[in-house]
C-alpha cells in the first residue's frame, strides 16, 4: 500500500478520486503551512534535518531516512489497509461489520473524540517551539524535530477524517484546530496539560515519556473503534508515536546516567546534590516526575464517567488491547475497583466496569509507567546509589477525578491544604528549579558533542554514528 | 552475505524453523527487522551480526514496552542476546552459535537473490520457499 507522493498531499487513500475532498484539503494545506511557520520550531526553515518520512504503511517497512527542510516535509494522509472482514469487537454493536461511514446517531460524539485528539497534536508542537534553540546536541535537536513533524502529520490524520466524514462541521473544526493556541488565554487548546509551558528539555523528555504515552493509550483505544477509518488512522499513528516514547524514556535515562556519573566521580551520595557540578540532581528529577505524572493522569478524565461508558457501549472507543481481553466485551454486569475519598479516608470501591473505563485505561498506563521507572532505577543501582525514583500516589496533585479538591501526599496520605502546601516545594518543581534547569540549557551544535547535563546516547540514529551531522546549518 | 559456495551445501533449516515455531508471530516480525538491520545496507562500521535498539525503534514502530515484550521470546529461544547499556542495547544474533548465524545469513542471502520476502520465510514459516 504505497503512498502516492506525486500528489500535492501525499496519501494512500486515493484522494485524487474524490476531487471535492482533495480541493478542500488543498485549501486547508496553506493554512497548515502558515500555522507551522508561525508556531512550529523557531528559526528552522533553512535547516536540513535528517528525518524519517513514511513511504509505505505495509509490512515491508515504512520509514525512509534523509535530509529534509522541515517546511518541505511531506505531511500527508496515511491509513493502514482496510480489513474487509473487520467487525466491531465490543459494545452493543459487537459482531457487526465495522462502520465505513459515520453512523448518524454517533456523529456528534465521534466528532468530539476526533477534535479532542486532533487538538493535542498541534498543541505539543506549539509547546516545544523554542526548544531547538537549547538542544543539548544535534542528535537531540533532530529527535525533537522528528517528533514535531510527526505530531504535525497526526494533525493531518485527524483533519482528513473531519473533512472526509463530517462535512461543513468537520471543515470548520479543522480550521479551529489551527486557530487555538497552547497557553492562549482567549483561545487555548482543549486539554489543560497541553496549555502548560515546555520550558526546557527536562520538561520535554518528561512530556514525551508521560504525556505522549497517554497519547499512545488514547490512540490504542481509538484503534479499537467501530468507526473503521478512525481505527485505521490511529493504527498508523501508533507506529509513529512509538519513537516519541523512546525519545522521552532515553532522554530521561541519559540525564539520570550523567547525574550518576558525576555523583560517582565526586563521591556524592545525597540525591539533592549535583548542581554544583552542572547536572540535574536526582531529587529535582523526582519532582519533575511527580509533576508530569500527576498532570498526565488528569488527561484520563474522571475515574467514573458516563461518557466513557457511552463511548464504549456505542462502539466508538474500546479498551487498550480490547480484543485480547478475556470477557464478554460488553461489561454490563462487571465491576471494577476505583479509589475514592470517603469520610477522610482513601477507600477502594467497586463500581460498574462500564463507568470505570477511564480508570481502567489509566491503570493500564500506570503499569507501563512503573516499568519505565524500574528501568530508570537500574541506573543509580548500577552506580551503587541507594536512591530510587518512585511514582507518587494516584491522588497526588490531581485536578480532575475523585481526588480533585483533596490534598494527598506522594505516599498517599490525606492532608490538610495548609500541610500539603507547606511541603509543595519538596514535591513539585519550584520556579527556582525551573530556572536552574533553564540555566543549563545552551544549544550544542558541534557534531558528536553533548551538553554537560546529559550523557551521549550509546547508539546513533538509523545505525549512523553519534557524531553524524543530524542537522545541517546552511 | 553468505557465499554461493555455502548454499551448495544444502543447509538444514529444520532446527531454525523449529525454534521459530515456538516464538509468537510479533517476535518473528521483529526478528525480520533485526536481520534487515544487521545484514542489510549501511553495514560499514557496524558490529557484525548485530542490530541496535534505537534503529529498531524508529523502523518498526514498537515502543519501549512493546520492544522488550517482543524481544523476550527471541531471547528465550536462543535466537538473540540483548547486551550493552540501557536504553541503547545491542541485539546480537545467535551469540556463540556460529553455525546458527551462518544459517540466518544464508536465509537473508537466498531471500535477496531469489527476491523472496524474508517475512514470508521467517514469519509465515515458509522455509520451503528457500529450496
Amino acid at each position: 500500500m504505497n503512498i502516492d507522493y506525486s500528489q500535492t498531499i501525499p496519501n494512500n487513500v486515493e484522494l485524487s478520486s474524490d476531487k471535492t475532498l482533495q480541493r478542500a484539503l488543498e485549501r486547508w494545506q496553506p493554512a497548515f503551512k502558515d500555522w507551522w511557520k508561525d508556531t512550529g520550531p523557531l528559526d528552522t526553515s533553512d535547516l536540513q534535518v535528517y528525518l524519517r518520512t513514511a513511504v509505505n504503511v505495509d509490512k515491508d517497512g515504512w520509514a525512509n531516512f534523509g535530509y529534509v527542510r522541515m517546511p518541505d516535509y511531506r505531511w500527508g494522509v496515511f491509513l493502514v489497509p482496510r480489513d474487509e472482514a473487520r467487525t466491531i469487537s465490543f459494545g452493543e454493536h459487537k459482531g457487526q461489520p465495522a462502520w465505513q461511514e459515520v453512523p448518524g446517531e454517533y456523529r456528534s460524539a465521534l466528532r468530539r473524540i476526533i477534535v479532542t485528539q486532533g487538538d493535542t497534536e498541534p498543541a505539543s508542537v506549539e509547546q516545544q517551539r523554542l526548544l531547538g534553540k537549547t538542544a543539548p546536541s544535534l542528535y537531540d535537536m533532530r529527535n525533537i524535530f522528528q517528533v514535531n513533524v510527526e505530531e504535525g502529520r497526526h494533525l493531518w490524520a485527524m483533519v482528513y477524517l473531519l473533512h472526509r466524514y463530517f462535512g461543513k462541521d468537520g471543515r470548520e473544526e479543522a480550521v479551529n484546530l489551527l486557530e487555538r493556541r497552547s497557553g492562549d488565554t482567549n483561545n487555548p487548546r482543549i486539554l489543560t496539560a497541553f496549555n502548560e509551558q515546555t520550558r526546557h528539555w527536562i520538561a520535554f523528555f518528561m512530556f514525551a515519556f508521560f504525556t505522549d504515552r497517554d497519547g499512545k493509550f488514547q490512540l490504542a483505544s481509538l484503534a479499537e473503534s467501530g468507526f473503521d477509518p478512525l481505527s485505521r488512522t490511529c493504527r498508523f499513528m501508533l507506529t509513529e508515536e512509538a519513537h516519541h516514547l523512546f525519545v522521552g524514556e532515553s532522554g530521561v535515562a541519559r540525564t539520570v546516567q550523567r547525574t550518576c556519573e558525576v555523583m560517582a566521580e565526586h563521591g556524592l551520595a545525597d540525591p539533592a546534590e549535583g548542581r554544583q557540578h552542572g547536572v540535574i540532581d536526582l531529587h529535582t528529577l523526582q519532582k519533575f516526575i511527580n509533576f508530569h505524572y500527576s498532570v498526565t493522569l488528569d488527561l484520563y478524565g474522571s475515574d467514573v464517567s458516563s461518557n466513557a461508558a457511552t463511548y464504549y457501549t456505542s462502539g466508538l472507543k474500546g479498551r487498550h488491547l480490547e480484543t485480547r481481553q478475556d470477557d464478554d466485551h460488553k461489561l454490563n454486569s462487571d465491576e471494577y475497583p476505583v479509589l475514592e475519598v470517603e469520610d477522610g479516608k482513601i477507600i477502594e470501591k467497586k463500581v460498574p466496569a462500564l463507568t470505570a473505563l477511564n480508570a481502567r485505561l489509566r491503570d493500564d498506563y500506570n503499569k507501563e509507567i512503573q516499568a519505565g521507572l524500574d528501568r530508570w532505577n537500574r541506573i543509580p543501582e548500577k552506580f551503587g546509589l541507594a536512591f530510587r525514583f518512585r511514582l507518587p500516589h494516584q491522588g497526588f496533585h490531581r485536578k480532575i477525578g475523585s481526588f480533585a479538591g483533596h490534598f494527598v501526599s506522594p505516599d498517599g496520605q490525606l492532608m490538610t491544604e495548609s500541610d500539603w502546601n507547606s511541603h509543595r516545594n519538596e514535591w513539585l518543581p519550584t520556579e527556582a528549579d525551573h530556572q536552574y534547569v533553564e540555566s543549563l540549557m545552551g544549544q550544542v551544535i558541534e557534531p558528536g558533542k553533548f551538553a554537560n547535563w546529559i550523557a551521549p546516547p550509546a547508539r546513533g540514529i538509523n545505525g549512523l554514528p553519534i557524531d553524524f551531522a543530524y542537522v545541517r546549518f546552511n | 552475505m553468505t557465499s554461493p559456495q555455502a548454499e551448495l551445501e544444502k543447509p538444514d533449516f529444520s532446527t531454525l524453523a523449529e525454534k521459530l515455531r515456538g516464538v509468537p508471530a510479533d517476535s518473528r516480525k521483529l526478528l525480520v527487522r533485526i536481520l534487515e538491520m544487521a545484514y542489510g545496507q549501511n553495514r560499514e562500521g557496524r558490529q557484525p551480526d548485530t542490530a541496535y535498539l534505537p534503529e529498531l525503534h524508529e523502523s518498526c514502530g514498537l515502543d519501549v514496552e512493546g520492544m522488550y515484550e517482543a524481544l523476550q521470546p527471541l531471547q528465550q529461544a536462543g535466537l538473540i542476546e540483548v547486551e550493552n547499556q540501557y536504553p541503547f542495547e545491542d541485539v546480537h544474533l545467535m551469540p556463540g552459535d556460529e553455525s546458527g548465524r551462518t544459517l540466518l545469513r544464508m536465509v537473508c542471502s537466498v531471500c535477496q537473490r531469489k527476491k523472496i520476502s524474508l517475512r514470508d520465510v521467517l514469519v509465515e514459516l515458509r522455509f520451503d520457499l528457500l529450496s
